[in-house]
């Protein structure tokens, strides 16, 4: 009985919605699309069928995939990009997770060591001296590694002369030039990652004033690569903008215009090559002008090349 | 497929980075959203195009350039999400087992934007449920919009099965998302 009232009617029904669906997933040749259509007007079932069909479809409408957000994209890039270089380098391709972690926790209790034999001396140390010291010589490289912080006290842009407060379990204070070893010593400790922000972008900017020796230049490329703070990595891309005739710092600056995931410091390294011509930053900004994520760094990077040859195309 | 697109794939298969970002960077927005859509979560997917997409450049030696490079790169796309997904679903059953309480938290939705995202999840839950199959074709299909020719060469089946596959997934997904849906 059941067979007899619904066999026929379902079957033509199931075949209507077939239909359907094949209509609004594009499926259809034009004459099967023109036919449908005639039967449309003059069936009140198949329209009926239809217009159910069409309401899920405006609910969920066809490529009803959600915008992406662009950071997500510009950050799944950056990661591929670094994972491409990985690639590249021979003997790097899939470490077993197991010596990633070792070598981390061997990398980070080494520190953790030399830190606290260091506090432990210094504690001895203090508790004989009984009070503040104040250092009348520069510090030598092993008391600039026991620092805990920098403070520039006073800085004199006409002299170039520089006052800093050094802290360990002591206070001491140091003066001199920037020229002066001593000074790019401790300024250089400021950059370590274990001291705050503040500290760390006064370090740069002052050792930005006085680039002559090499050591400055691969402590500011060092921060400009590695440093947390987008601001200090800023900041070391501007000191380094006028040094690029260093092709150490090119490359850093390279490095800081295709892989930093912060467009600002993005920015700050484009600004510093776009004085170049050489083949090798027309490369860079040939990239940066196709892969870019950012609309401005990749327009500027397109602008700069055009600015170079008037036959390149925005 | 176009001769720089096809001298793109000639210099990334002999190892140049560059040109191989060059040559994804046309396909990689599809590649993260086809992904999203798979595994239902944006950081989730953000891993499969990573594995996705170094896969491909690790594959793309074997890539004989007799097929769409888009095609061979969503296919890669689409078996890693499937492959994410079982990975997942067995730690997660893991986890049950040892009695982690994954309950979801219920949702009341006040306004428009809430009630999107509502069905969103449930749209997420709702796909959980469709085969790898009927899921492949409603991702390819509906949430990205491919053709159906397209979607079979991807999913390696004939169009007559992804038809089905679809319609089954719609059917599915509909009485899911039936209480969230305005009334027709």
């Amino acid at each position: 009985m059941m067979t007899d009232e619904m066999g026929p009617g379902r079957m033509g029904t199931e075949q209507m919605r077939e239909r359907v669906l094949s209509y609004l997933y594009g499926m259809l040749s034009p004459a099967e699309e023109e036919a449908f259509r005639g039967d449309l007007a003059q069936d009140a079932n198949l329209a009926q069928i239809l217009a159910q069909e069409q309401s899920f479809q405006q609910q969920l409408p066809l490529g009803s995939e959600p915008a992406l957000p662009d950071d997500a994209l510009a950050q799944s890039r950056m990661r591929l990009r670094a994972a491409l270089r990985q690639e590249l380098i021979p003997g790097t391709r899939q470490t077993p997770m197991w010596r990633d972690r070792f070598s981390d926790f061997i990398h980070s209790l080494i520190p953790r060591l030399v830190w606290a034999s260091g506090g432990v001396a210094l504690v001895v140390c203090g508790i004989i001296v009984g009070r503040t010291v104040l250092l009348p010589a520069p510090p030598a490289a092993g008391v600039a590694s026991q620092l805990v912080d920098v403070h520039v006290e006073d800085f004199d842009r006409s002299t170039g002369r520089v006052h800093l407060q050094l802290s360990s379990l002591v206070t001491s204070r140091l003066e001199g030039d920037l020229a002066d070893t001593e000074i790019q010593l401790a300024l250089a400790t400021a950059l370590r990652d274990g001291m705050g922000p503040g500290p760390r972008l006064q370090a740069v900017e002052l050792l930005g004033l006085e680039t002559s020796s090499a050591s400055v230049r691969q402590v500011l490329s060092h921060a400009l690569l590695h440093d947390q703070n987008p601001g200090v990595r800023v900041a070391a891309a501007e000191a380094l903008s006028s040094l690029t005739h260093h092709d150490a710092v090119r490359q850093a600056l390279y490095s800081a215009l295709l892989e930093d995931e912060n467009p600002g410091v993005r920015v700050a390294a484009i600004e510093g090559l776009r004085s170049l011509r050489d083949p090798d930053t027309r490369r860079v900004l040939e990239r940066t002008s196709f892969a870019e994520f950012n609309d401005y760094i990749r327009n500027e990077a397109s602008r700069t090349l055009q600015g170079w040859d008037p036959t390149t195309q925005l | 497929m176009d001769e720089a697109e096809r001298d793109l794939i000639r210099r990334a298969q002999g190892g140049d980075g560059w040109a191989f970002e060059q040559l994804v960077c046309p396909y990689d927005r599809p590649v993260l959203a086809m992904a999203r859509d798979m595994v239902g979560d944006l950081a989730d997917a953000q891993d499969v195009y990573q594995e996705a997409l170094l896969a491909a450049y690790r594959g793309l030696r074997k890539f004989r350039m007799d097929s769409s490079f888009s095609t061979w790169l969503y296919r890669i796309t689409v078996n890693h999400a499937l492959r994410f997904r079982h990975r997942r679903q067995r730690r997660h059953d893991i986890e049950e087992a040892g009695g982690a309480d994954a309950a979801d938290q219920p949702s009341v939705a006040t306004d428009a934007d809430l009630l999107k995202q509502e069905l969103q999840r449930q749209l997420d839950h709702a796909l959980e449920d469709l085969s790898r199959q009927e899921r492949s074709a409603f991702v390819l299909c509906h949430r990205q919009g491919l053709r159906i020719d397209a979607a079979a060469d991807i999913m390696e089946c004939s169009s007559g099965a992804v038809k089905s596959y679809l319609f089954r997934a719609r059917d599915k997904v509909k009485k899911t998302l039936a209480p969230y849906l305005e009334h027709e």
